[in-house]
């Protein structure tokens, strides 16, 4: 998925484990950015009576490149702490929880957000609560109440919320994975010449996070207290008009199991243990065997791997795949060239001069980090869930917006879509624009299966889905 | 953990001693922070020397963990807090293997 149990090791220890990163220009308030970064993956909504929540012992962060090193400049901080309120029962709640103080509520978490830059480490708010999970209409009959009541506004123009949402990502994990079957052109994959396999239909696909929640740290702040100068640029040209971001999850370095009753205990600095970027770098370009490490390295150490991204595997295997369908691709492959086009995009931006009124590029550093030029203004009519290979340019390379289908976008791109941006001479297969896993019904539609609840403002993921609505059974 | 190494730590209380491979609690340990703490390159001696100069280990403000890298050249990581220190000790790091044994 877009980096939900992407790595061995961190899929084995889902609240550190950053499952989608998204940055945009709020549509409601564009004079600020939304940062949103997303942990605890595939989370069954009716999950109790220990319902999810962040790690008290991992140190989360948002970080902001604002000048092209792949170092983070700005980083926002979040550190949370459970509390158990009556140790005496087993329940989750005892009764209805209507605010975020209500007595029934019995495990709680609350959260401190510090900003880190040249100037120093700033705390801008402690003991900020979280909502609880959505348990159902008994338990927390009015959700959004609870939501409302825990946005907090911890500077000037500067709103956080740290709690359960609705996952918003979508895509087909169980055809994908299943040797990279696209359900709607499953009758040209090659099927290794197996008999009785139930393909050869087209179908449409099946999106694998329906029914799911997760955990959202979501940060909106003004766009002058990010760029490197101060000011929020307003030409799409200007260098400083363009940030570079990522999430990390950070765990210190030395753990003790069962000394002390019911707890671990945590000593030394904090070593990364998972990092996110742009959607599915880690999960598709990098092999398994490094993807841990991946992990534990900042964006300005990926020349290292850019090898992976110039040549990426899955451009050879959609060939073999899907035998005869890809062959401009699958003659650029032959060819040993990289792939220009994967490398700006995902590591150093898209210089100006290669998409007319266009450009997120950062230098030459090769970084993987969303890059979102903040001098774009936020479409509020007639966005494309293809984002900039869609014709919007306030969507996916730019940044990333939460009902973009970056899978479709990241397929498209990998088949060949994108290669004439870098090489005029280039014909795109004609299955390299169809590509798609089938979960919405074009490029307008931004309610793919199970994600129709997104919000004009912020938070902007949806309502969590209920327990009680949505058994994980079903 | 042996017997030996686990009624140390449990007299100890607060300390908490790992090892990768092999683990204990030894009494040069809060010494060796003290030691630790100003860069002093690590010796048994100079150890020994430093706690009495150090006070108890509560003054190091937690527990400890130790992490011993490697018992031929002694490189041992200390954690406490959010800090982590190396030394090398082979003296010491002999003096935690004897006490597992």
């Amino acid at each position: 998925m877009s980096s939900h149990r992407e790595a061995p090791q961190i899929s084995k220890d889902p609240v550190a484990d950053s499952t989608d990163l998204y940055a945009f220009v709020s549509p409601d308030q564009p004079d600020t950015v939304t940062l949103i970064a997303n942990y605890v993956p595939l989370q069954a909504p009716d999950g109790g009576p220990n319902f999810y929540e962040f790690g008290d012992d991992v140190l989360y962060a948002i970080n902001i490149d604002n000048d092209g090193d792949g170092d983070a400049d700005i980083s926002f901080q979040f550190q949370f702490t459970s509390r158990i309120t009556d140790p005496d029962t087993f329940l989750y709640n005892t009764g209805p929880i209507t605010s975020l103080t209500s007595p029934s509520w019995n495990r709680r978490q609350t959260y401190s957000v510090t900003r880190v830059d040249e100037r120093g480490s700033h705390v801008l708010g402690t003991g900020i609560p979280c909502p609880p999970c959505n348990i159902g209409p008994l338990s927390t009959p009015d959700f959004p109440a609870l939501v409302s009541e825990a946005i907090t506004t911890v500077a000037p123009g500067t709103k956080v919320l740290a709690g359960q949402r609705a996952e918003g990502f979508y895509v087909d994990l169980g055809a994908v994975f299943d040797l990279g079957i696209l359900r709607p052109f499953e009758q040209d994959h090659t099927t290794f010449g197996l008999a009785g396999t139930g393909l050869g239909t087209m179908a449409k696909g099946v999106n694998s996070t329906d029914g799911v929640n997760v955990h959202s740290i979501a940060i909106q702040v003004p766009i002058d207290q990010l760029t490197a100068d101060g000011r929020t640029a307003t030409s799409v040209t200007d260098p400083t008009a363009v940030l570079g971001v990522w999430t990390t999850a950070s765990r210190q370095k030395a753990r003790i199991f069962g000394n002390w009753p019911g707890e671990n205990y945590n000593s030394g600095p904090y070593a990364q243990v998972s990092r996110l970027g742009n959607p599915l770098v880690n999960e598709v370009l990098i092999p398994m065997a490094a993807k841990d490490y991946w992990n534990s390295l900042p964006p300005a150490a990926d020349q290292e791997f850019a090898s992976h991204v110039a040549h990426p595997e899955l451009a050879g295997l959609l060939n073999v795949l899907y035998p005869g369908v890809f062959p401009h691709l699958a003659s650029y492959v032959s060819s040993g060239a990289p792939r220009a086009d994967l490398l700006a995009i995902l590591l150093t931006g898209i210089p100006a001069g290669i998409v007319p009124g266009f450009q997120n590029y950062t230098g030459p550093r090769q970084a993987d980090m969303l890059r979102l030029n903040v001098a774009i203004p936020p479409t509020t009519t007639g966005a494309s869930n293809l984002g900039l290979v869609g014709g919007d340019p306030a969507g996916f390379p730019n940044g990333r917006r939460v009902f973009d289908d970056v899978v479709t976008i990241e397929l498209r791109a990998i088949a060949g879509a994108t290669l004439p941006l870098v090489d005029p001479g280039y014909t795109p297969d004609a299955a390299a624009g169809a590509i798609s896993m089938g979960l919405t019904s074009g490029p307008t539609d931004l309610t793919a299966m199970g994600t129709e609840n997104y919000l004009s403002e912020f938070p902007y993921l949806g309502t969590p889905h209920s327990g009680f609505a949505v058994p994980a059974a079903s | 953990m042996s017997e030996f190494s686990r009624r140390i730590f449990l007299k100890r209380g607060t300390a908490a001693v790992a090892l990768a491979g092999a683990a204990s609690a030894i009494p040069a340990l809060p010494a060796l922070i003290g030691v630790a703490d100003t860069q002093a390159p690590a010796d048994v001696g100079a150890a020994e020397s430093a706690a009495e100069d150090t006070g108890p280990i509560d003054s190091v403000g937690g527990p400890i963990i130790a992490h011993v890298r490697d018992l031929t050249s002694g490189e041992i990581g200390l954690f406490t807090g959010t800090d982590e220190i190396t030394v090398h000790d082979p003296q010491l790091a002999a003096s935690i293997l004897r006490a597992l044994r």
